[in-house]
């Protein structure tokens, strides 16, 4: 009879799997997980190495590596969507925020009335790439910092109506 | 004796940095309201420092062009689609009394310091980014028109 996974030794050397799918990142993006984790911000890291993805109350963010010119793409999407009839709004607010000069930019995505497609609302940026620890720490505090307050600002911009007492989709007392 | 910083040393962005740099592009720049102006055709672009601890390279850029102010949902979705498909500078529109004018801006943090090789790429991908979305917003309005 063979032997079972848990009789098996544990090997002192064997990496966990956390471990191994940081070995396939490339070096750059491997230092932006160490430092998200660092953060205490939960992250997961695609298994093909391309990207590495942090989760946040309001949105989640997307790193990626962009080899043409040294920097770390990242790419935030809120939690909230617009339904394609109101694109006109989400449009709307994504060139406000623009306007008014952060260094992300906001974007709807596509919409479509015909498929009833939700719009999702983005902000994205880069990042140069920096072996410094310190500094590229403050990078990511920067990207953290701006997703955060995009998603806050949509936040105020169109309050969840589940969050407002006297709202139509709000308990009644 | 030169004293020029070897491509490998990491330093500040400074606004005589960028003026060295576009001196050495061989561009006609003036300095105006904390930023080197300069006008490429049509476009003027901007490149200065921003941020509280001036952490931020920051290039702006607009054409003289306006647009009437009923083809904003048009300029506005130019605007959507080149900021959810490109990467570069971040597209919009401002509202003036002669019209609407599309602006782009692309700010990097450079905190702790960039090397002249990342510093000579970014200014040119700003410069031309700001370019490219001039070049696809008008490509978008002709096809509308």
């Amino acid at each position: 009879m063979s032997e079972s996974i848990a009789q098996q030794p544990i090997r002192d050397d064997a990496l966990s799997v956390n471990d191994q799918l940081m070995q396939q990142l490339p070096v750059s993006l491997a230092q932006v997980a160490k430092l998200l984790a660092e953060r205490g911000v939960p992250i997961f890291v695609d298994a093909e190495g391309g990207s590495v993805l942090a989760t946040l109350i309001e949105g989640e963010i997307l790193f990626m590596v962009n080899e043409n010119m040294d920097t770390i793409s990242f790419r935030g999407l809120w939690n909230r969507v617009f339904s394609s009839a109101r694109y006109r709004n989400a449009a709307d607010t994504c060139n406000e925020w623009n306007a008014y000069g952060t260094w992300a930019r906001g974007y709807a995505s596509e919409p479509s009335v015909d498929e009833n497609r939700a719009v999702r609302m983005f902000c994205s940026g880069q990042i140069m790439n920096d072996d410094r620890d310190d500094v590229m720490g403050m990078r990511i505090d920067d990207v953290l910092n701006v997703s955060q307050i995009f998603f806050s600002w949509l936040g105020e911009q169109y309050p969840d109506p589940i969050r407002i007492p006297d709202a139509p989709y709000g308990r009644k007392a | 004796m030169d004293h020029s910083m070897n491509e490998s040393t990491k330093a500040v962005v400074t606004n005589s940095r960028i003026k060295k740099w576009l001196d050495g592009q061989g561009f006609h720049v003036e300095y105006h309201d904390n930023a080197w102006i300069g006008l490429w055709d049509t476009t003027m672009i901007s490149f200065g420092i921003d941020g509280d601890n001036k952490e931020y390279l920051v290039i702006r850029a607009s054409t003289n062009h306006s647009h009437p102010n009923d083809q904003r949902d048009i300029l506005e979705d130019a605007c959507n689609a080149w900021n959810r498909e490109y990467e570069g500078p971040t597209a919009y529109i401002e509202s003036s009394d002669d019209g609407l004018t599309f602006r782009t801006i692309m700010a990097m943090n450079c905190c702790g310091g960039i090397d002249d090789n990342q510093f000579d790429r970014l200014m040119k991908f700003g410069m031309a980014g700001s370019d490219s979305f001039l070049r696809f917003a008008e490509g978008q309005l002709s096809t509308t028109r």
